[in-house]
């Protein structure tokens, strides 16, 4: 509603259109850095509210990490290392890697679904 | 026999369609083609541009039963005029007998009474993640930013003589948002409709050439090799209130907004509260899907050569390249201004360009460009909070135009 009271002139200037537009930038910036100041005090309280929550309602419990089988990663080397044509490396040992290393991988995954959205 | 035969032929020639082409016709077809080789070969936002170039075909050829035109006062052609026949009943009421009209004259009523844009918007936010934006809410000011870009080509279109309701729907062309620049457009200066849509969807494609070389001249080596802090995780609920909580204050704020903003939110609430399984589908797939060829057509359909072929449709798409040049370097500037408040937790300003919207396709600009200045540095999800929140800012300026400028 407040913005009804915002009026252009029929014929105007070059000021006028300056104030309008100036006026337009702080009514996104106004809008925008509330939500931002929301959206990071929403952040905290939820923080705040699960970490509170967590201890005392159940033990914590420790998702057992997605590891990927150890001969599947010996198949993937080896796959590599074919396609690659270089047979100087032998594969001595199969260690599974920390889950959160994985984050690369959502990230790319995520990059490939992205990259096929042209909608708009 | 053989006369007759002939006399006939030539008086089923007079029956064909091909005395009525203008030149104007035959250089619109030029255009489509050009539109069809942009989309289809170098697929510039392939899925709007063909729709878009296949209705303006339609639109200039003389077809039947497929568009109405009139001829206006100064010369304008308009198509799309449904003729309302009926009664005007003793109580006041009018009861409405029969309507006539083209087959577009119907469709493009969704452009008309403003209802594709807002179910596109449904679509894109049922498509959007904005967890990157919830886990670095700072980015939302880098996609108000990036609406310096609207403003400053207002003022630039108002200097070349366009009425402050047309220098709006051209300045909405630097939010990069098709849909909201439809929107807009469809309400202050219909007139411009074709000319807006083709130069919006075709600088969004665009913007992997137009960005980077005005993100390297406002930035430096050492800024665009900034490592940004790994996003904390989000969660659902988190997710679900961040919906409401847009819709709510944007709404309040910016009434205007409300069908892009509702619209958008609705589909990105459809999305995260993971029991409208079937919901979620439809908006992801069938309805934007079918909403888009309806939008495309309908828009391809008001460029008839007579309307489209003037010199303020070569004036409209260069102020659209003005209006993508500032809203790239508001982005970067703004990003750089923030960091010199938080010196602790910088922002790599690469990522501010990307509050142009366009998504993603912007973000993945400030990815490319940030790898060129450190192979190992991933700033795509970084980019991608920017980047929706200028789906946001969009959508908030077009409501102020909307709700100052609206006749």
């Amino acid at each position: 509603m407040m913005l009804l009271a915002i009026s252009l002139p029929e014929q105007p200037t070059l000021a006028d259109n300056l104030q309008y537009q100036l006026t337009g930038l702080l009514v996104v910036l106004f809008t925008l850095g509330v939500l931002a100041l929301l959206v990071a005090l929403l952040g905290r309280v939820i923080s705040a509210f699960e970490a509170r929550r967590t201890p005392a309602h159940s033990p914590v419990v420790v998702p057992a990490p997605e590891t990927i089988p150890g001969p599947v990663f010996a198949a993937v080397a080896a796959a590599v290392s074919t396609a690659l044509g270089d047979h100087r490396f032998v594969i001595h040992s199969v260690q599974a890697v920390d889950p959160r290393l994985n984050l690369a991988w959502s990230a790319e995954g995520r990059r490939s679904i992205y990259a096929t959205r042209q909608v708009r | 026999m053989l006369l007759d035969i002939l006399h006939d032929f030539a008086a089923f020639f007079q029956l064909t369609a091909i005395s009525a082409v203008t030149w104007q016709m035959v250089v619109m077809w030029g255009v489509c083609g050009v539109l069809f080789y942009l989309g289809i070969r170098r697929k510039f936002e392939p899925l709007l541009l063909v729709p878009i170039a296949f209705g303006a075909l339609l639109a200039n050829l003389p077809t039947e039963g497929l568009i109405t035109h009139r001829v206006l006062a100064d010369g304008l052609v308009e198509s799309g005029i449904l003729t309302v026949h009926g009664t005007i009943l003793d109580t006041g009421a009018f009861r409405i007998d029969h309507i006539t009209g083209g087959l577009y004259d119907f469709i493009s009523q969704g452009i008309k009474l403003e209802i594709f844009p807002p179910l596109i918007f449904l679509g894109v936010g049922a498509l959007t993640d904005f967890g990157p934006l919830i886990a670095n809410p700072r980015t939302l000011l880098l996609g108000a930013a990036a609406q310096v870009g609207v403003l400053a080509t207002f003022l630039g279109a108002g200097l070349l003589g366009f009425t402050a309701q047309q220098s709006a729907s051209i300045g909405i062309i630097g939010g990069a948002d098709g849909p909201t620049a439809i929107f807009l457009t469809s309400k202050l200066a219909p007139e411009l409709l074709g000319a807006v849509a083709v130069a919006a969807y075709t600088y969004m494609a665009l913007v992997p050439l137009i960005q980077p070389p005005i993100m390297r001249a406002l930035t430096t080596q050492k800024e665009r090799k900034i490592r940004m802090r790994s996003l904390r995780p989000v969660s659902r609920l988190e997710k679900l209130l961040f919906a409401l909580l847009v819709t709510v204050t944007v709404i309040l704020l910016v009434p205007a907004a409300a069908p892009l903003i509702g619209m958008l939110m609705l589909g990105n609430f459809l999305r995260e509260c993971g029991v409208t399984d079937r919901l979620l589908k439809a908006s992801q797939n069938e309805i934007i899907n079918v909403v888009t060829i309806l939008l495309g057509t309908s828009v391809g359909i008001t460029m008839a050569g007579e309307n489209f072929l003037r010199a303020q449709t070569l004036l409209i798409i260069a102020l659209g390249m003005v209006a993508f040049a500032f809203g790239t370097a508001g982005g970067v500037l703004t990003a750089k201004a923030l960091n010199l408040f938080s010196p602790r937790n910088p922002i790599n300003p690469l990522i501010g360009s990307a509050g142009v919207s366009a998504v993603p396709m912007a973000a993945r600009v400030s990815q490319v460009e940030g790898q060129k200045a450190d192979p190992a540095n991933f700033l795509l999800m970084h980019a991608m909070g920017p980047n929706v929140a200028g789906v946001i800012g969009t959508a908030v300026i077009a409501g102020y135009y909307i709700a100052t400028l609206s006749p």
